[in-house]
């Protein structure tokens, strides 16, 4: 049986965690790009899961069930993307904001720009402000990304960099926003230096910043 | 009536304001020691010029634009001052070492962080008690919520009777470090300030004048006596501020590029709508940022007295400062015959490395002789006696001409150097006659042969450079205005065209800029070299009469400005904050935030304008409401916030006059 995009796609909807990984395998076997797998296998079906639930055709275990099982696949391809880069460009620090739980496309944006070779500190979900104010501290990345999911906690980002200013922090730091309902100009009108609308473009913009 | 101490001359005006003209002005040398003396000299040349007697006795203001607090910063002078910090520590210089932290402080919505404790409170208060003259208090993020930063004022009032700065009075800017840093500055100025109050009240008081007396705050305004006894930070960098007012009103211009060309830099700023463009990022001053309020001015270091040198077969622009050699002969004759030696002998003698043949120095004070090392004391032994010519130094030190090593002296302000300035070829040229022509013709006949030109050929080429230079200042500054930080004559991509803009190349195509507002140049030699700036920029060169008194003329001119903003934000439990000022306030609809916010807003700062001595007060309530769009996908329009900014404009108060507000909405 050949590898195809669709069987992948439907596993992942269908959350069936064995068949994915079994299908990532295969795919991996037959050398497909480790990118292409997870734009055009795992993004695509995440991309349905979200419009089902939105129409209410798919409900919150479902929904986790399907995160899960493209998580495991990932756990096969993330090796892949990392392999060959040793040259580490800089350093990243990645968070969901307080309040947010969603975790799902912030960790592939980190999984693509560790592949660029740079260092990516994931700090979590549900992170408030002082959370990025301590990890800046720490590790004095070159960039901060922020991922909100909802629109209430959009604003939790705008705080975040307001305290950022507060500290004196901002100055020194690129500061990256993302997430399915942010846009390029709520970015702007928080004072952050980039938005990108997907995993792919954001490895763009880390590249544009960090050479800024 | 204006006063302006400025780095070198206290300028003095009168202004008529009824028919809006400049009747009497007057300079002179600024007494750093004490800024009272040369304000007095200057008071005493305007009343000796015989103007009719009712002038002076019937001022009824005396604006004051000054340097005190800049210096006074920058020197470290002023009292002692204790630095209370709720809730956060401080990474930084902080210009005082009596530092203590107390629990306390909020977070980014104006919630408590911590608890303010004030055990805490009282015993760092009395453990700084005696030592201070003046305590600060700076609580994290009181930008969101001032109250403990109030509470401690009261609790500091109560044990320690001096007085207190809280520093979200001063700016409403997040940036915990500068805040208090800024909080820090005023308090340790205010013993400095109010003596200068006092000692310029007691001028005023020889010359039987009574009026109000206003000091020019960095963003142009004045503010009242007591205000400036309270806020003295806010008069730093007010020089350039009044400067640009001053242009404005002489001019009646209301947008326009102020240019001003001092001896060592030329000044670039904005006004915009008859108000200089202010600086987001607030005052540095002394290394230090602050939070407060100033004109964004761009200072490049290109002015009348910058050195012209030659290296390596081109002719260089500053930024050295030199005295020029008009200057220098004409105090020293001599060494006008010591620079024809340099024409007629020496320049083929010897190559001189590291410095100009045309240089000489001049010994500007005795210094302590143990700090010097052998060959510096040799060179004061020789210049004690006379200022010389690099050769002669050279002939009498037995040392290389490139290896006498006086750059440190210089750097030290031990000695002077003069070389060849852009003053010197407005002499060759005959436009000016003030100094030593022949000075200035011998250098410049020096560096010309080092360009294999002749005279008139290298005086034309140099003054055309220096108007080049001046007017990519004048570009690279509205370039600056607008967010763009790089150098546009190195970057690659850019250099081409502003090379043709500034006709420095013409080839394969030209270029040209035009500016969509005019330039008001002011400052000595602006006639000189402006109206061929304003050709390459493509606009109208305004000089105004009295354009050397600008300052002063600002300062007499000015409006009382006072400015805040308001922000409304939706909290998490429901409801919206209001974040102002002087408190934060919960409230449950946006609609009754927004009442309060405007009518509470409207009679703060009514009173603040009327305690910094408006009269005729108008203040304005905007209330803007901020969304932004979420992605297409989404196509959900978020509120993010309410931003009611409350203004009041209004008129210094006169001599014996009432005060009385309107409201403008
Ligand atoms: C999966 C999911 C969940 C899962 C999350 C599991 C997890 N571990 O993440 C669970 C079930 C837990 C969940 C819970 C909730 N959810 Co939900 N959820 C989704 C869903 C279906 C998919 C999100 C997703 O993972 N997409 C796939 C990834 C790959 O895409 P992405 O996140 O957009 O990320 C990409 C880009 O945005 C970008 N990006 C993302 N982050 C960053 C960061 C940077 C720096 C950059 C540069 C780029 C970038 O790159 C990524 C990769 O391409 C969406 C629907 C949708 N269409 O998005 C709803 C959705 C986001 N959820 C919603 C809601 C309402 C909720 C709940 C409140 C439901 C409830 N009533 O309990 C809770 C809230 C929990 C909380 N406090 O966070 C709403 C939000 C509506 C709104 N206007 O705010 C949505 C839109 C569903 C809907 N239409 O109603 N949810």
């Amino acid at each position: 049986m050949m590898f195809s995009f669709e069987e992948v796609q439907s596993a992942v909807m269908a959350g069936e965690m064995d068949k994915v990984v079994e299908l990532t395998r295969k795919a991996i076997e037959e050398k497909l790009q480790p990118v292409s797998i997870i734009n055009e296998g795992y993004i695509p079906a995440m991309n349905v899961v979200g419009k089902r639930f939105k129409n209410g055709e798919m409900f919150v275990p479902e929904v986790l069930m399907a995160a899960r099982s493209m998580n495991a696949g990932m756990e096969l391809v993330k090796p892949l993307l990392v392999e060959g880069e040793v040259q580490v460009k800089g350093t990243i620090l990645l968070g969901t904001v307080k309040g947010d739980l969603h975790d799902i496309g912030k960790n592939l944006v980190g999984m693509m720009i560790e592949s660029g070779g740079y260092v990516v500190i994931d700090l979590g979900t549900d992170l408030e402000p002082e959370k990025f104010v301590e990890a800046v501290k720490e590790y004095k990345p070159e960039i901060v990304g922020m991922s909100a999911l909802l629109t209430t906690t959009m604003l939790a980002m705008k705080e975040t960099i307001e305290v950022l200013k507060e500290e004196g922090l901002r100055d020194g730091l690129k500061i990256m926003i993302g997430g399915a309902p942010v846009s390029k100009e709520f970015a702007d009108e928080i004072d952050a230096d980039g938005y990108a609308p997907d995993a792919a473009s954001a490895t763009e913009l880390v590249e544009k910043l960090i050479n800024a | 009536m204006g006063i302006d101490t400025g780095g070198t001359y206290t300028d003095g005006v009168l202004v008529d304001l009824s028919s809006q003209l400049v009747v009497a002005k007057s300079k002179a040398r600024t007494t750093h020691e004490n800024l009272t003396v040369g304000i007095k000299n200057c008071l005493e040349i305007l009343k000796s010029q015989s103007l009719p007697e009712e002038l002076f006795s019937n001022i009824k203001l005396v604006a004051l634009s000054t340097t005190l607090a800049t210096n006074a910063i920058v020197e470290g002078k002023g009292g002692e001052v204790g630095l209370l910090l709720l809730g956060h520590g401080l990474e930084g210089p902080i210009p005082t070492s009596h530092v203590m932290e107390a629990p306390g402080g909020h977070d980014i919505k104006g919630r408590e962080k911590q608890e303010l404790n004030l055990q805490e409170v009282r015993r760092a208060l009395l453990a700084m008690k005696g030592k201070i003259d003046a305590l600060a208090v700076s609580g994290y993020l009181s930008v969101r919520n001032p109250v403990h930063e109030l509470m401690v004022r009261d609790e500091a009032q109560k044990i320690l009777n001096i007085p207190v700065v809280c520093a979200h009075q001063l700016t409403t800017a997040l940036g915990f470090y500068e805040r208090s840093v800024t909080a820090v500055l005023n308090a340790r100025l205010l013993p400095t300030i109010a003596e200068l109050l006092e000692s310029v009240r007691k001028v005023l008081n020889i010359y039987g004048i009574e009026a109000p007396l206003m000091v020019v705050k960095g963003d142009g305004s004045l503010m009242s006596e007591s205000v400036t006894r309270e806020k003295p930070i806010e008069t730093i960098l007010s020089g350039p501020a009044a400067s640009i007012i001053g242009a404005t009103f002489l001019t009646g211009r209301k947008d326009a590029v102020v240019v001003d060309i001092g001896g060592t830099t030329t000044d670039v700023a904005s006004l915009e709508a008859g108000k200089p463009m202010l600086n987001p990022e607030g005052a540095a001053v002394g290394g230090l940022l602050t939070r407060v309020n100033a004109a964004r001015i761009s200072t490049f270091g290109v002015g009348g007295d910058s050195e012209l040198w030659v290296e390596k077969g081109e002719l260089k622009i500053g930024p050295q400062r030199v005295w020029p050699l008009s200057v220098g002969v004409n105090l020293y004759p001599h060494l006008l015959d010591e620079l024809e030696h340099v024409w007629t002998t020496d320049r083929k003698t010897k190559e001189v490395s590291g410095g100009q043949p045309c240089d000489c120095y001049i010994l500007l004070r005795q210094p302590d002789m143990d700090n010097l090392s052998p060959m510096e004391k040799q060179l004061i032994e020789i210049l004690r006696i006379a200022p010389h010519n690099i050769f002669k130094i050279a002939a009498f030190s037995g040392k290389d001409v490139s290896m006498l090593g006086l750059k440190s002296l210089v750097d030290r302000e031990i000695v002077a150097r003069a070389s060849l300035t852009p003053t010197d070829l407005l002499h060759v040229r005959g436009d000016y006659s003030q100094w030593d022509c022949r000075g200035a013709e011998v250098g410049a006949r020096i560096q010309a042969w080092r360009l294999k030109r002749d005279l008139d050929q290298f005086t034309n080429q140099a003054l055309k450079a220096v108007e080049r230079r001046i007017a990519g200042v004048i570009l690279q500054s509205l370039l600056n205005d607008i967010g763009y930080r790089t150098d546009i004559l190195k970057e690659p991509l850019l250099k081409p065209f502003v090379e043709r803009v500034l006709g420095i190349s013409t080839e394969q195509f030209q270029c040209m800029v035009k500016l969509d507002k005019p330039i008001i140049a002011i400052g000595a030699p602006v006639e000189n070299f402006m109206p061929q700036v304003a050709e390459l920029l493509n606009t109208e060169l305004i000089i105004p009469e009295h354009a050397e008194v600008a300052n002063a003329v600002g300062a007499a001119t000015g409006q009382v400005m006072e400015q805040f903003d308001i922000l409304i934000r939706p909290s998490p439990e429901g409801g919206f904050i209001i974040h102002a000022p002087w408190e934060r306030k919960d409230f449950l609809e946006l609609a009754d935030a927004v009442d309060y916010a405007a009518s509470e807003g409207e009679k703060y700062i009514l009173h603040s304008a009327q305690r910094a001595g408006a009269v005729e007060v108008n203040v304005t309530v905007t209330r803007e409401d901020v969304y932004s769009n979420t992605s297409q996908r989404w196509e959900e329009e978020l509120f993010i916030e309410t931003r009611i900014e409350v203004m009041a404009v209004g008129r210094p108060q006169w001599q014996d006059e009432k005060q009385g507000g309107q409201k403008v909405c």
